[in-house]
């Protein structure tokens, strides 16, 4: 049985949705659960959250000028990654692209959005994955962070599309306290903040882009780590896109294929 | 002209299509070249101020 883990970066202001994860099997992801409790419990810390670790918020504040730290913090976790993660997916869309496939296509009626795009694809890749395996097709479950920008539009993209694929389930990366609608709160899963790091990092990458093709910043190394487990990637830009919606005849908006 | 998603496609498949260890290669053969760049300037500056 294999699990697979996923969460998203980017959107509408970077231009790109990006959606990242891991897959290994379940007996790996328990080893990881407990190496990764024990790292945060080493750094004193509740969970790993990059984008309030990166801006030194809420449990991070004291670490803001704590560069050993800080460094020592993202080469343990990329450390207890690469040790028991199989595979790494990065599913990409151009916001750009999908806008003018759109135009053309009604391609929103199969994908409501970029993120639906992004995320049926890391599913896919997943799951070619788990088909490849020596024992041959494997079950895998498929976890999405919960808070996502589209979880209906995701679902439906999972369910509808051929090839159809199980539905994915979505959890949160940290524990929630008791509210209104969750009376005994929820369990975070830790396995999901790997999946943060990784489209974290891929985001950011996107922001210093201009900065590394002129040669004025490297490649992060947090990035460099990751890349001890394989990465499968899928990228849909416009030519991609328009070339889906004809092959897949979906159908014009001036009226052409009918679906 | 390659538009931006080519770019950053680009990038993205170059940082992730290389192996892990020929990254860790690459990194310590730059920062070998990278101290030895500098010590010869060192050595240049040296020898100009005759210090």
């Amino acid at each position: 049985m294999f699990a697979a883990y996923f969460d998203e970066s980017g959107g509408k202001d970077t231009g790109f949705t990006f959606v990242c994860g891991y897959t290994a099997t379940v007996a790996k992801w328990s080893a990881f659960e407990f190496d990764w409790k024990l790292f945060l419990a080493t750094f004193r810390v509740p969970y790993l959250h990059m984008k309030e670790f990166s801006q030194s918020k809420k449990c991070y504040s004291t670490w803001r000028d704590n560069g050993t730290l800080r460094a020592q913090f993202l080469g343990m976790a990329s450390e207890i990654t690469g040790s028991h993660l199989q595979r790494a997916f990065i599913g990409m869309v151009s916001h750009d692209g999908f806008d003018k496939a759109d135009l053309k296509y009604k391609l929103r009626e199969r994908f409501n959005s970029p993120y639906a795009l992004a995320g049926r694809t890391c599913v896919a890749l997943a799951n070619n994955r788990a088909k490849e395996s020596k024992n041959g097709a494997l079950a895998i479950e498929y976890i999405f962070e919960d808070g996502c920008p589209d979880k209906e539009g995701l679902i439906k993209a999972v369910e509808a599309v051929p090839p159809f694929l199980p539905a994915p389930s979505f959890k949160p990366s940290r524990d929630v306290k008791p509210s209104k609608n969750w009376p005994e709160g929820r369990i975070g899963l830790v396995q999901l903040q790997a999946a943060d790091y990784l489209a974290y990092e891929t985001g950011k990458l996107l922001r210093d882009l201009y900065l590394i093709r002129s040669g004025e910043r490297e490649v992060r190394k947090s990035l460099k780590a990751l890349t001890k487990v394989p990465v499968d990637r899928s990228s849909w830009g416009e030519v991609r896109l328009m070339q889906m919606c004809e092959g897949a005849k979906f159908a014009r908006k001036d009226g052409g294929y009918r679906v | 002209m390659a538009t931006e998603f080519e770019k950053f496609d680009a990038v993205v498949r170059k940082v992730f299509g290389v192996p892990h260890d020929e990254i860790v290669k690459r990194e310590k053969e730059y920062q070998r070249k990278r101290k030895r760049a500098k010590q010869q300037r060192i050595k240049n500056d040296s020898r100009k101020t005759g210090k």
